[in-house]
C-alpha cells in the first residue's frame, strides 16, 4: 500500500504565491516520514493533501496507484479506512470523554460502541493516559490531550498516520513515549508522516524530507 | 463502512447530553417559539372557535329559498346530496287549525319535509326525524299544553296520530317551538327552502341557490337566515386571516437560524468528524436526530406550557383550538427538523483543514 502525489501545487488563493510547488513523494505502508521546515513552509499544508483534507489546486493524489474517487462518500470512506490524525491544535470533542474520543475512528469505521471503547482503552494504555479515560477531554492538559488524539489515530489501525507537530505540546519524557508508540512499538503495519520542528523527533523517522521554497528535499539540510 | 445507525443515534444523544449548555440554550429557544405560537393559536382559536360555533348554532350558515309561487319540495331535497350542505329541507306552513288534545287553544301548524328536520339536526335533542305519520311539538308548546312523546293527537274530522318527539328547536327556530310540526313527502311546492352549509361552502353554495331553483315558480330569492347586522364578523373569514397561520414557517426560519449559529460555533467539531472520514450526508444525518431529540422536547414543553397558561388565565381550552395549537406549533417544528442539518450542514462545507483552524 502506498500513498503518493505527483506534481502537485497548491495556492490558497487563486493567482497567490504557492506554498507547495510541484511537490512529488511516496509514502510506503510501514515507513515513517518526517516533513520539517520553518513555520509557513507548508508543512501542514503538505500534511493536509495526503490526508485528503485538501484538494491541491493542481497534481494528482494516489492510493496504491490510483486516482481518488469523485465521489464524496467514497473519500469519506478512504479517510476512515486509510488515515489517522494527530493535529497540531489538539482537535478532540471537549465536552465528552477521554475513552469517547480515543474510540471516534473507530465509531466512524462502523464499529460498535462496546468494541470500539474496548479497543480504545488498550491505545489509551500505550500512549500512557488509560487512567484518564473516563475524563471529560476539556480537563485534560493539552500534552495529555495529545496523547488522547494519539491513541485515537493507533486505536483506528489505518494504513497511513499523519501528525502535525505531535509532541509540540508535551514536555520531553512525554514527548519521547508517544513518538515511542507512534514510531517503533506499532502493534500492526502503517505508515507514519510527522511534520515537526523537532529535529531529534525527525531523526527517529526513516526519512527526513524538507520543505524549501515550497519544494522538497531529502535529509535535514 | 461508515457509522452504525444506532451507534450514530448514541453519538447524537451524546452530544446533546454533554453539551448541556448549548442544548439548553436550544431547547428554550425551542420551547418558547413554539410554545408561543401555540399559545396564540389556542389563545386565539378558542375564541373564535367558540364564536364560530355560536355562529353555526344560530344558523348563521343557514339560506333560505323563497318564490312568489313557492320552491320545488323534491329539488330541495335533493340539495342534500350536492357536497357543502349539511342538510336541505322544505317548510309549508298549513296554517291553523284545532286539536282535540287541547281544545278551544288554536295553535300554528306546519308541514315540514324531512329534510329540514336535519337542518336541525345540530341541535343534539332532535336527531333525524323519521318519515313516519305523526307529529312532533316544540318544546314551548309541549310545555303549554303539558303533552309528551307518545300520545296520540287528531285534528278535527282526522284520524288520531302519534305525537313522536319534542323537539328543542328554540334556538334554530324559535317560531317553531310553539307549532307543531308534521313530517310530508318532499311533493309539490313549499313556502320555503332552508339549506344549511358548511362554513367553507356557505359563500359560493349561497351564492348558487338562486339559479337552482330556477325555472319554477316566479323568480327564486335568497336571504340569509341570520340577518347580517346580527353577526358583523365572520368567524370562518377570521380564522382564516389569523396571522399565525402563517406565521409558522416565520418562527421555523428563526429557529433554524439558531441552530445554524450554532452550528457554526460547533465548525471546529464538525470539521474533525469529517476529517476522520464522517461523510457530510452522515453528519447532517447526526445534526437531524440532535435536532429531532430538542425539537421534540422543545415543542411538547412548548405546547403544553401554551395550554397551562391558557387554563391558568382562565380562558377557553376546546379541543378545536388544541388541535390548531398542536398542528401550527408542529408545522413549524417539523420544518424547523428539516432545515436545521440542511442549513446546518452548509457551514461545514468547503475546505475540512480550514474547519480545523476555525477554533
Amino acid at each position: 500500500m502506498s500513498l503518493s502525489l505527483r506534481d502537485v501545487v497548491h495556492c490558497y488563493r487563486s493567482g497567490g504565491v504557492p506554498v507547495l510547488r510541484g511537490v512529488s513523494l511516496t509514502v510506503q505502508v510501514g515507513e515513517s516520514v518526517a516533513i520539517v521546515g520553518p513555520s509557513g513552509s507548508g508543512k501542514t499544508t503538505l500534511l493536509t493533501i495526503l490526508g485528503l483534507l485538501t484538494k491541491p489546486t493542481a497534481g494528482v493524489v494516489l492510493i496504491d496507484g490510483k486516482t481518488l474517487p469523485p465521489s464524496g462518500a467514497e473519500l469519506s470512506r478512504l479517510r476512515a479506512e486509510r488515515f489517522g490524525w494527530i493535529f497540531q491544535t489538539a482537535n478532540a470533542l471537549p465536552r465528552r470523554s477521554v475513552l469517547d474520543n480515543a474510540a471516534f475512528g473507530l465509531l466512524v469505521q462502523g464499529w460498535r460502541r462496546d468494541a470500539a471503547r474496548q479497543r480504545a482503552r488498550e491505545a489509551l494504555g500505550a500512549v500512557g493516559v488509560g487512567h484518564l479515560a473516563a475524563q471529560e477531554a476539556r480537563n485534560l492538559s493539552g500534552g495529555e490531550l495529545q496523547r488522547v488524539c494519539t491513541a485515537r489515530a493507533l486505536a483506528a489501525r489505518p494504513s497511513f498516520i499523519l501528525a502535525d507537530e505531535p509532541t509540540g505540546q508535551l514536555d520531553h519524557a512525554t514527548s519521547v513515549q508517544v513518538i515511542a508508540a507512534l514510531l517503533h512499538n506499532r502493534p500492526y503495519k502503517t505508515a507514519v508522516v510527522i511534520a515537526t520542528h523537532d529535529t531529534e523527533v525527525a531523526r527517529e523517522c526513516d526519512r527526513i524530507l524538507r520543505v524549501v521554497d515550497g519544494e522538497l528535499q531529502e535529509g535535514l539540510g | 463502512m461508515s457509522w452504525n445507525p444506532r451507534t450514530l443515534m448514541g453519538e447524537a444523544v451524546a452530544n446533546v447530553r454533554s453539551s448541556a449548555v448549548r442544548s439548553a440554550i436550544l431547547f428554550t429557544a425551542l420551547a418558547v417559539a413554539l410554545g408561543s405560537l401555540a399559545y396564540l393559536e389556542v389563545h386565539q382559536a378558542s375564541d373564535l372557535l367558540a364564536f364560530e360555533s355560536s355562529f353555526q348554532s344560530a344558523g348563521g350558515y343557514v339560506s333560505i329559498v323563497s318564490a312568489q309561487g313557492g320552491v320545488s319540495a323534491g329539488r330541495c331535497e335533493g340539495l342534500n346530496r350536492v357536497p357543502g350542505v349539511v342538510a336541505a329541507g322544505a317548510e309549508r306552513a298549513e296554517g291553523q287549525a284545532t286539536f282535540t288534545s287541547a281544545p278551544g287553544v288554536l295553535y300554528q301548524e306546519y308541514g315540514i319535509t324531512t329534510g329540514l328536520a336535519r337542518v336541525w339536526a345540530t341541535s343534539s335533542s332532535v336527531g333525524n326525524l323519521p318519515p313516519t305519520p305523526g307529529f312532533f311539538a316544540g318544546t314551548a308548546l309541549a310545555s303549554e299544553l303539558a303533552v309528551r312523546g307518545g300520545l296520540m293527537l287528531a285534528r278535527e274530522g282526522e284520524s288520531p296520530l302519534p305525537l313522536l318527539a319534542i323537539l328543542d328547536v328554540s334556538e334554530r327556530a324559535p317560531q317553531a317551538d310553539r307549532s307543531l310540526l308534521e313530517v310530508v313527502p318532499p311533493t309539490g311546492n313549499a313556502d320555503e327552502c332552508w339549506v344549511e352549509f358548511t362554513p367553507q361552502a356557505f359563500p359560493g353554495g349561497s351564492g348558487a341557490l338562486a339559479a337552482a331553483f330556477a325555472g319554477g315558480n316566479g323568480t327564486p330569492s335568497v336571504r340569509a337566515y341570520i340577518s347580517p347586522d346580527q353577526f358583523s364578523r365572520n368567524p370562518a373569514n377570521e380564522l382564516a386571516a389569523r396571522p399565525q397561520r402563517n406565521g409558522w414557517a416565520i418562527v421555523a426560519l428563526l429557529v433554524a437560524g439558531i441552530f445554524v449559529l450554532v452550528a457554526w460555533l460547533r465548525r471546529a467539531e464538525l470539521g474533525l468528524y469529517l476529517a476522520l472520514g464522517t461523510s457530510r450526508v452522515t453528519l447532517a444525518t447526526m445534526l437531524a436526530m440532535e435536532s429531532w431529540i430538542l425539537v421534540a422536547a422543545g415543542w411538547l414543553t412548548g405546547v403544553l406550557w401554551a395550554l397551562a397558561i391558557q387554563r391558568a388565565t382562565g380562558h377557553a381550552l376546546t379541543l378545536g383550538s388544541i388541535r390548531l395549537a398542536t398542528v401550527t406549533s408542529g408545522s413549524a417544528a417539523l420544518a424547523v427538523l428539516v432545515l436545521a442539518p440542511m442549513l446546518s450542514v452548509l457551514v461545514a462545507r468547503g475546505s475540512i483543514a480550514n474547519l480545523l483552524k476555525d477554533r
